[in-house]
């Protein structure tokens, strides 16, 4: 497919994602998504998991236009939060509190919002380009895949989300192990044996990763904020327009830092287990590198602000890639959006863009609009955000409950899902305790089927000769780069532990 | 010996030990095949192995290194509370519907603070049941029954 040929398919998602209907659920999605993102203590995983049963009555792209205003829209109000409250909304935003918390309590609050707003639009357009002419050109290749590379391509994607999403590599490669056997559960798909259902006969269709995702991001986390010893701060207002301008000094030094952020972020965020928090840390450890005066991060440095925050919103945008075009997903968000596009009856791989064209172009130019609408939504009205950031916990959290229980509950109109959700709730508690994280799960149960089917079909063809996983040069290539990361998992912390050693000698 | 079994990655690595080993015999049961023709229990078997192993390394390495990190406290309080609250909201959805189903989650799952003040909670209750049926029930249509069998 020639440059040509994607503006034009870029041109046509245009004029879908400008009609009434998309626009309207795009502004909803990306309203909605700073809500909650605003809210300290939810999450965008959270925030889409709990939203996403009320989009099973939309068509496919007015589903896939909404879940993702929310993610980035989230995203934003996240990074509001951050500066405000010192108390990221999102993981990804946690890093724009180290200088933009600072420069709150100086009383420049509406500059890092104001330049945070800036840096997401441009970080995110400029990504949503190299997603509109990556994306094809990765499905050339992806649509030569059989069932070896497919099977190798997943194991990669699950053994990158565990080396990324924890100090602890064993840990998550547990938790992977855990989703996958999660996906087993339910009918069989070539002998139509019921696998672990207990007899009851819901489980056939198996564990919804629906009421997984509210259960260990939702549920759990409300758990965790209800802890005694959890405090919150108060929050200070911020003055008008005026205030929110930044000096000319930092207006220079942002332009770098936001064109260092944003391809560093779009380049991770393609990557499969990185995504917008790795990619807001590593924009942050660049900018602090190379800076002049290194000294002045973590006092409300400029740069530490926008380069993060337009690196996690490129990452955001790119991260939909190998969801979209190969239907494995880099994170929890990637999981719950292929999750949707299964729902709604579309099979996931690299067919996607070539039989449903509207469906990605549209999505992509729709995220250019909800970038645009994150402007407007936010930085006029940014004193009405403070004031849903000071609503108190305890008045917030009986009212995720009834959203919790109303979306399970309509995932398939039984009370059997509830009490899944209360069970797998208490467990997803339990597990962050152990420093279990919980995205390799999901990645895991979304995956689970979808590779144990690979598996199969790949020995079958191989007449169960493993070495059919071998024999095929992408395979083979696939497999040696999960091989070189297992090997870094575990090499690294000895690394690690080793530079703390010798940095403890020295300052000795 | 007390203090290895409230080492945090001892624990975790119990855990997975018991998930795994319980799913892998569970399947054993599920017909192996061959890994030509794999059966439905070849794939969960496997995994279950492998689940095992790695609790065992979780386990084996905290217990040789003899450095623990003892397991964060867990608030009981809210777990129950919130799991109350979510199981009366589905025993009460499908005998007295929306409405009943919707106050009782919002008033139980106050138990789950102490911070709760129970007009503040009641007020909540009246709000979000309202909020409910016009959004969900009307607006979204989602078929529920809003009072009664």
């Amino acid at each position: 497919m020639g440059v040509l040929e994607n503006l034009a398919n870029l041109g046509s998602g245009f004029t879908v994602a400008l009609s009434w209907n998309y626009l309207f659920y795009c502004f909803v999605g990306v309203v909605l998504g700073t809500f909650v993102g605003v809210l300290p203590g939810l999450g965008t995983v959270t925030a889409i998991s709990m939203l996403m049963p009320f989009t099973f009555g939309l068509d496919p792209l007015e589903a896939l236009i909404m879940l993702s205003g929310i993610f980035y829209g989230g995203l934003y109000g996240g990074s509001t939060a951050s500066i405000l409250l010192n108390l990221p909304g999102t993981p990804a935003s946690a890093v724009v509190a180290l200088d933009g918390y600072p420069m709150a309590k100086q009383g420049r609050a509406g500059v890092p919002l104001f330049m945070t707003a800036i840096a997401s639009f441009i970080g995110g357009c400029a990504a949503l380009v190299i997603v509109g002419l990556a994306a094809p050109a990765i499905v050339q290749v992806a649509l030569e895949f059989g069932s070896a590379e497919y099977f190798s391509m997943m194991l990669l994607g699950l053994i990158a989300a565990a080396a990324a999403s924890s100090e602890l590599p064993l840990h998550s490669i547990g938790m992977v192990i855990i989703g996958l056997l999660l996906g087993m559960v339910g009918m069989d798909i070539v002998s139509g044996m019921m696998r672990f259902t207990f007899g009851i006969p819901i489980m056939a269709e198996g564990i919804s990763f629906i009421v997984v995702a509210m259960a260990f991001f939702g549920l759990a986390e409300v758990i965790a904020n209800l802890e005694p010893h959890v405090k919150r701060h108060m929050v200070q207002q911020v003055g008008g327009w005026r205030s929110m301008l930044p000096t000319r000094d930092e207006a220079k030094r942002s332009v770098g830092a936001i064109l260092r952020g944003t391809p560093l972020g779009a380049f991770l965020g393609a990557l499969p287990g990185a995504g917008p928090t790795i990619a807001s840390f590593m924009a942050y450890t660049v900018e602090k590198r190379v800076s002049r005066q290194p000294e002045r991060f973590g006092k409300g440095a400029i740069e530490g602000v926008v380069a993060p925050e337009a690196a996690n919103n490129a990452a955001a945008q790119t991260g939909y890639i190998p969801t979209l075009t190969l239907g494995i997903p880099g994170d929890a968000v990637g999981a719950l959006i292929l999750g949707t596009l299964i729902m709604h009856g579309i099979a996931p791989g690299p067919r996607v863009i070539s039989s449903h064209p509207e469906l990605f172009w549209g999505l992509i130019a729709s995220m250019w609009v909800g970038n645009f609408l994150l402007l407007w939504v936010n930085i006029p009205f940014i004193n009405v955000w403070i004031k849903i950031l000071s609503i108190p916990y305890r008045m917030l959290y009986p009212a995720i409950m009834v959203f919790l229980c109303v979306g399970v509950y309509s995932v398939s109109n039984s009370s059997f899902q509830l009490y899944l959700l209360a069970g797998l709730g208490a467990a997803g508690y339990l597990f962050a305790k152990l420093g279990c994280p919980a995205s390799p799960l999901l990645l895991g149960l979304i995956l689970g089927p979808m590779m144990e089917e690979n598996l199969r079909r790949a020995l079958l063809i191989g007449r169960g000769n493993p070495m059919v996983f071998l024999e095929s040069p992408i395979s083979a290539g696939i497999l040696s780069l999960c091989a070189a990361l297992l090997i870094l998992m575990v090499v690294m912390p000895f690394v690690r532990a080793s530079n703390t050693r010798r940095k403890r000698d020295v300052q000795m | 010996m007390s203090v290895m079994l409230k080492d945090r990655d001892v624990i975790t690595g119990l855990v997975f030990i018991l998930i795994g080993g319980m799913f892998a015999l569970g399947a054993a049961d599920y017909g192996m095949g061959s890994a030509r023709r794999m059966g439905p229990g070849y794939f969960p078997v496997i995994l279950g192995s492998l689940l095992v192993l790695v609790g065992v390394g979780i386990s084996a390495k905290s217990l040789w290194r003899r450095k623990f990190t003892p397991m964060p406290a867990m608030y009981l309080r809210p777990v129950v509370a919130l799991s109350l609250s979510i199981l009366a909201f589905g025993v009460l959805i499908d005998r007295l519907g929306l409405i009943a189903a919707c106050m009782a989650c919002v008033l139980i799952s106050g138990f789950a603070t102490q911070e709760t003040r129970w007009k503040e909670n009641f007020l909540i209750a009246f709000g979000m049941t309202a909020f409910s049926v016009i959004v969900f029930s009307l607006l979204l249509g989602l078929p529920f029954r809003l009072w009664g069998q």
